[in-house]
């Protein structure tokens, strides 16, 4: 038994040190709720507005939790209701950047990076007029993930949304970011 | 991928060469179902697990597994309440996890009425998780089990316990899948002389 014993503790010892040190780590679900909704419009439009929101993933307790310990982000989401105001299609665009800016100009031409394009909605008062997104639905139009991942592991940037046409009215609501992340314990 | 499949054809062949003083050598075949516990994975639940095993003694109390598995992983519910609004149920959908994986087993060296063992083992797994893109994942186990003879030490119920870990992030975080399965074990008598 002894020497089943010596073949036995080299080799444990060989699997721990396989598994390196992400061992003790684990995958949390952050959920962060935008305390504002984002309306834009464009020029076109009587009462022209560029709203955005502020993100401050340090607010949430299970970002703060593992900022120290964030190993990696196993996927994003984000959950939103779109309403397009105009009885046109459009194609919404939700973009981030680390910088507050005022017009969607700026945006696209002083590094903010797009994240989710393709969101369409029809004529205002079509039934698609107004839309809910869910995890499952914008898996498939996220962009750039490299640069989100790179957003929430600074933890600190401004999210915008806006049509993709040269004239629209669009309004972002009830949004909530929802981050699976790698971290340790 | 080379690599491994060398590690796995080598254990194979060992096995099949090393008792070649035996008149038979016993080789055990296995069908197991299972659970599938992932530990610390907020974004994949619980599943079901299948697969299939061969099993043969390699020299003194080691023997040598060849393992294929599959798991799915349930959908995961998440509950958020956006500002303003009552709470809604956002799904995170789970996928599959599927492995193949050479294991080394330290047991005793003939098959008894009850046959208990550990080992660990190293495999490749696929990670399919819903809409995302899916992840070659190495893995790495450990754990045990107990081998019960239900008819001349030919057949037995197997019910094994293991630890999955698998590195993720360069090696800096880990998804780690606690299994546990139960099967049919036959052990073939293949003629050696």
């Amino acid at each position: 038994m002894i020497r089943y014993i010596k073949f036995i503790f080299p080799i444990v010892g060989l699997a721990f040190l396989m598994w390196g040190c992400g061992l003790v780590s684990g995958i949390f679900t952050v959920d962060y709720e935008f305390e504002d909704d984002i309306h834009s419009s464009s020029s076109q439009i009587l009462d022209e507005v560029f709203e955005s929101v502020h993100v401050n993933l340090n607010d949430n307790d299970t970002y703060h939790d593992h900022k120290d310990n964030l190993k990696g982000i196993e996927s994003i989401c984000l959950v939103m209701d779109v309403e397009n105001h105009l009885e046109q299609n459009v194609s919404g665009e939700v973009w981030i950047a680390y910088e507050h800016f005022t017009t969607k100009q700026a945006v696209q031409d002083s590094g903010g990076v797009r994240i989710f394009s393709g969101i369409a909605l029809g004529p205002a008062s079509s039934p698609t007029g107004k839309r809910h997104f869910g995890c499952g639905d914008v898996q498939d139009i996220l962009e750039n993930p490299d640069a989100f991942e790179d957003a929430v592991r600074v933890g600190d940037f401004w999210v915008y949304g806006f049509g993709n046409e040269d004239t629209y009215d669009v309004t972002f609501s009830h949004i909530v970011l929802i981050l699976n992340i790698a971290a340790g314990l | 991928m080379r690599a491994f499949l060398a590690i796995c054809l080598s254990i194979l062949f060992v096995a099949l060469a090393s008792p070649l003083h035996a008149k038979s050598y016993p080789l055990g075949v296995e069908a197991f179902l299972g659970y599938d516990m992932p530990l610390v994975q907020d974004d994949v639940g619980s599943g079901i697990m299948y697969g299939l095993s061969v099993r043969g003694h390699l020299f003194a109390f080691l023997h040598g597994q060849l393992v294929f598995r599959g798991s799915t992983q349930a959908d995961e519910d998440k509950s958020v309440t956006p500002i303003g609004q009552t709470s809604i149920t956002e799904t995170l959908e789970g996928g599959s996890l599927t492995g193949f994986g050479a294991n080394l087993l330290f047991a005793g060296r003939n098959p008894a009425r009850v046959w208990p063992y550990a080992f660990i083992g190293i495999s490749t797994n696929n990670f399919a998780p819903g809409k995302r893109d899916s992840e070659t994942l190495f893995g790495s186990s450990w754990g045990g089990g107990l081998a019960i003879s239900l008819y001349r030490d030919l057949v037995y119920a197997d019910i094994s316990t293991s630890l999955l870990v698998m590195p993720i992030e360069d090696n800096e975080a880990s998804r780690k899948n606690w299994q546990t399965t139960v099967g049919i074990m036959y052990l073939f008598q293949i003629p050696m002389k």
